[in-house]
């Protein structure tokens, strides 16, 4: 009995057909679900965006006309593609932009979001296209160079670049884990050398530099290079100098402890000092260097404003209950903030001092203007003095009321002439007055600066103003002494003046009585009023040259006006606002914290970057040729061109359809294991029964064992269009053959058929068929070949 | 007619046929004995290939069973009914179903069949169980079910191997009765039976074949074997059969 010969066969190949398309279908059904519950599970987490290309973030209170407007660039420029709206969350709407199919080309996508970032009320824009894979860290040329490759391959719809990424639009999701494999080949055709400079050292063009370097490798590599040189820096190296400056901003400002150490104790570097404080907590310090006997460290816990004794102890020491040093504390926080102070003191006087300057140009320029008919006067009172003289010598001829005019002329000059004089004498007043105020705001100043270490910033630009406030002085001393011997030679004068100009009122006041009393002795009077050389005394004083002299004094005292003192002492204030906040453990710990994370990092300076075909290199060779080139400090660090990176939401979709396709793939094992058990088994244990006298390697029951399963769970697999990077589809073949085989050890047990049942269908002259769709099956387990086999019955 | 001719089987190694010879014509009773192991199943069961035999000829009726394929053997089977000793009875069908099993195949209507069914079941004495299960017949009864499973297609060769082995005593008469009935008709049909029972095959056999280790040792009518015997074993089952009748 041949079950090949069999009409059985038949019965079998049925079967196998309708496990193999239930199976399928069944799997695919799962697969659906799993999809359809899961994705909704995902959407409604994240948003439907499979459909969408774009997704803007809209903020709420401007969504009206940012929808409106957004509307109308899509009818525009995007006519046909659809406008959906998401979820409000938090003040932001989501709101999706679903691309006609004609829009979704590299031109358009590479102006997708420029078209709504102007739109006001849009706060974000991404492109969220898939099937996509994002390429990351390429440089420009790079991505130039790779882009070309990926958009030759299959299933690669185009790419386009965004940034340091490119984004590769693909043309089905099935083939997402394909075009993966594929860009990651053409990735690893490549490699990329960087090489970097040490941050001193600033090269004027480094492209032209890589493109010497380019040249120079390719002379001795038989593979392809580039030069990839970027003239801008990657966030990166901005990211590392800036730490680095940082860095200098703290340690600039950072306590600095000087220990003078006694003598016979030791300290190294790196010992633990503790310096006794106002408070329980202690100052601790960290020693960084050991010079000369004295041991600069600093502050790793507390702070140096509540050091309450100078001495410091060693904890590393045998002996740290001794005292190892006096301490010096330089914190220029706290100097800083002391300048601010005694400057602000120093802003009163300042101001007292411009507001004496402007007095005196006030007075000055009163004198000028008294200076002005000072020649008129004295030219008045020399006429007037000669008119007197005449009168004297021809007595008769006088005529009183024409004398007593001209001694009233004469009173009015001289009063005149008082006054300037007592002008200019309150005016030398005033600048001996400045004066002083000058040098004690320059002494004032002087002792400020000697808080601060010679050579230091402040202390240089205390220096820089008290030279200032000290020339002015010395300026103004210089020129004023001219003006206040000038002013001191009319004292005499003056008194002399004044005693003409009483002697001038008394006169005019008597000189009525003459035209009425003529015994009064005129001629007497008249001796007393004529003073010639008094006259010629005042005409000697010259006024263009002490108009000239104090001309000088004025621009000098605009001179201090225009010191912005008060401008130097807002900037210093802003400085001191400006520092960090921070205690000096803070400073250290955070300058250590700098320390470490720059401690791997290759300070940015300049970038070269190459870009190398992998096969056949020699990286030691290229290295060294590109030492010898460049004959300086240089680093290397190579890396792959460019890495793909995960999309978040591309990624669990990715899961979801891993999830799918592992269901699939449980699912058609599931089906081909319930096949073997309920349907095959049987004919295996029947295909037993009939060659119980063979071995197992005869056994047509062993091989249609291995044929069955194998044929049900590949034939599923196949049907269902599953995929794995994992697990390779043939791999299922095996699989189920494996599960086939399982299934002929195991048949008997399983599936065991009544062996006296099979040979009184034989004795009967039943053929195999019979046997089977008339004993065997009916009293086996149900399943599908019991259900197929039911019309077949007989009974 | 029946023809046997120099039968050998193996299992292996063991030869358990050494040539096994004999003839029996149209109507004969073919009552094979002997101890066991000695090869009476073996040359029963090759008598209709359910074990093939290595060598030797079969002969049914001048047809020669060994050179048929596959589709002739099923045909011949036919033919050929076999009453195993353990019944054999399919248990997922009713007494009745049993019965009718051999002739499903045939163009029969169901009513025809049934009647068939029914009349076999009345010569077995068990029509009143034709709905019942197997599993809920006694020995005897099952057995009877058996031959009744044998007689619907009026087989030309009736093999009974060993029909009363697995029945307590009991139960063996009304099997053995049933048996003794169907070899005393006028029927062409020649029955071969296995049995260790000596009164029952000096009853009904027209030809005695006794076989020790594979070889027939003697054959002849029940009276040359039992009370004539020529063998050794013939002269065991001689006293056994006076014992029995003592």
């Amino acid at each position: 009995m041949s079950f090949w010969r069999a009409e059985f066969k038949k019965d079998v190949v049925v079967l196998l057909l309708i496990t193999i398309l239930l199976s399928s279908v069944l799997a695919l059904v799962i697969g659906y679900i799993s999809d359809y519950y899961f994705g909704d599970a995902v959407n409604s987490l994240i948003g439907d965006y499979e459909n969408n290309d774009l997704l803007l973030i809209i903020d709420q209170q401007r969504k009206k006309g940012a929808i409106k407007r957004i509307r109308e660039v899509v009818k525009d420029k995007l006519a046909g593609s659809k406008v959906i709206s998401g979820i409000t969350l938090a003040g932001r709407s989501n709101l999706f932009i679903s691309l006609a199919d004609k829009y979704k080309t590299r031109n358009v996508f590479l102006k997708l979001e420029d078209y709504f970032k102007g739109i006001e009320g849009v706060t974000t824009t991404s492109i969220m296209t898939e099937p996509r894979l994002t390429i990351n860290g390429l440089k420009n040329k790079t991505r130039e160079l790779l882009a070309e490759k990926i958009n030759k391959l299959d299933n690669v719809a185009f790419s386009f670049p965004d940034g340091d990424k490119l984004e590769v639009i693909i043309t089905e999701a099935q083939f997402r884990a394909k075009v993966k494999t594929e860009i990651n080949d053409i990735l690893e055709d490549y490699q990329a050398l960087g090489i970097r400079f040490p941050i001193s050292n600033e090269l004027d063009n480094l492209f032209l530099l890589g493109e010497e370097i380019t040249a120079a490798v390719k002379d001795d590599f038989s593979g392809t290079a580039y030069n990839v040189t970027e003239s801008t820096s990657s966030d990166m190296d901005s990211l590392v100098k800036t730490m680095t400056e940082m860095k200098k901003f703290l340690a600039s400002y950072a306590t600095e402890v000087k220990v003078e150490l006694f003598k016979e104790t030791e300290v190294k570097v790196g010992d633990k000092l503790v310096i006794p404080a106002k408070s329980e907590e202690e100052i601790y310090l960290r020693v960084s260097s050991v010079n000369d006997m004295i041991a600069t460290a600093v502050i790793t816990a507390g702070d140096s404003k509540m050091i309450l004794d100078n001495l410091a102890y060693n904890l590393n020491s045998n002996n740290s209950q001794s005292a190892i040093g006096k301490v010096k504390i330089n914190n220029p926080r706290h100097k800083l903030a002391y300048l601010v102070t005694e400057l602000n003191k120093l802003v009163p006087q300042l101001n007292y001092i411009f507001s004496d300057a402007s007095d005196l140009i006030i007075n000055l320029e009163e004198v000028f203007s008294t200076l002005e008919i000072l020649n008129d006067t004295t030219g008045q009172i020399m006429l007037l003095n000669n008119r007197l003289l005449a009168y004297k010598q021809d007595l008769a001829e006088v005529e009183i009321s024409e004398l007593k005019k001209d001694l009233s002329a004469l009173e009015q000059s001289l009063n005149h002439l008082v006054m300037v004089i007592e002008r200019l004498e309150f005016l030398r007043d005033l600048i001996l007055d400045l004066e002083e105020k000058l040098a004690t705001f320059k002494s004032e100043v002087s002792t400020t600066k000697q808080e601060f270490v010679p050579q230091s910033n402040y202390h240089n630009n205390l220096t820089e103003l008290e030279d200032n406030i000290n020339n002015l002085r010395v300026k103004l001393k210089t020129n004023t002494g001219k003006i206040i011997n000038y002013i001191n030679r009319y004292n005499p004068l003056l008194i002399k003046i004044k005693d003409w100009q009483k002697k001038v009122k008394d006169f005019n006041g008597v000189i009525d009585k003459l035209i009425n009393e003529p015994q009064i002795n005129l001629e007497t009077y008249l001796k007393e009023i004529i003073k010639p050389d008094l006259v010629t005394q005042i005409n000697n004083l010259r006024e263009a040259e002490l108009e000239q002299e104090l001309e000088v004094i004025k621009e000098q005292l605009e001179s201090i006006k225009r010191i912005d003192f008060v401008g130097i002492t807002k900037e210093l204030e802003y400085i001191q606002r400006s520092l960090p906040k921070l205690r000096d453990e803070e400073i250290t710990s955070s300058i250590d914290l700098l320390d470490r994370y720059l401690a791997g990092k290759v300070i940015p300076g300049g970038e070269i970057s190459l870009l190398l075909t992998t096969a056949n290199i020699d990286l030691p060779k290229i290295k060294a040729k590109i030492n010898a080139l460049l004959q300086q400090q240089i680093t290397f660090y190579t890396s792959p061109p460019g890495v793909i990176v995960p999309n978040l939401r591309s990624q669990i979709y990715q899961i979801l359809s891993e999830v799918k396709i592992i269901l699939i793939a449980i699912t058609a094992i599931i089906c081909t294991v319930l096949s073997l058990l309920f349907d095959h088994g049987l004919i295996i244990s029947s295909l037993q029964e009939l060659n119980s006298d063979t071995k197992w390697y005869y056994n047509i029951a062993f091989y249609y064992s291995l044929a069955v399963g194998g044929i049900t769970l590949g034939s599923i697999i196949y049907l269902t269009g599953f995929s794995s990077p994992y697990f390779p589809n043939w791999g299922f073949l095996l699989f189920g053959s494996g599960l086939g085989l399982l299934m002929f050890k195991e048949a008997k047990t399983i599936t065991a058929i009544s062996s006296s049942e099979f040979r009184a269908g034989e004795a009967l002259g039943f053929s195999y068929a019979q046997i089977m769709r008339q004993i065997i099956i009916p009293a086996g387990k149900p399943g599908l070949l019991k259900f197929l086999n039911r019309y077949k019955t007989y009974f | 007619m029946l023809e046997v001719i120099n039968l050998t089987k193996s299992y292996g190694a063991q030869q358990v046929l050494k040539g096994i010879n004999f003839q029996a014509q149209d109507g004969q009773t073919v009552v094979i004995m002997g101890p066991s192991g000695c090869g009476k199943s073996t040359t029963i069961r090759c008598l209709n290939r359910l074990t093939e035999p290595d060598e030797g000829k079969i002969l049914l009726n001048g047809v020669s069973m060994l050179k048929l394929s596959t589709r002739q053997l099923l045909k011949l089977r036919e033919k050929i009914a076999f009453v195993f000793q353990n019944f054999n009875l399919i248990r997922h069908l009713t007494v009745q179903q049993n019965v009718m099993l051999p002739l499903i195949n045939k163009e029969w209507d169901r009513s025809d069949l049934i009647r068939q069914a029914n009349y076999v079941l009345e010569q077995v004495k068990l029509l009143n169980k034709q709905d019942a299960s197997p599993d809920d017949l006694s020995g005897g009864q099952k057995q009877r079910v058996g031959i009744a499973r044998a007689l619907i297609i009026d087989p030309e060769l009736l093999l009974l191997d060993e029909p009363t082995a697995s029945l307590d005593p009991i139960l063996v008469k009304e099997v053995l009765d049933v048996i003794e009935d169907l070899t005393n008709n006028n029927s062409k049909r020649i029955v071969v039976i296995v049995t260790h029972q000596v009164s029952f095959a000096l009853k009904v056999a027209d030809l005695i074949l006794l076989l020790d280790q594979g070889v027939v040792v003697e054959q002849g009518s029940p009276e040359q074997i039992f009370y004539n015997p020529q063998s050794e074993l013939g002269q065991k089952y001689k006293q056994l059969l006076e014992y029995y009748r003592n």
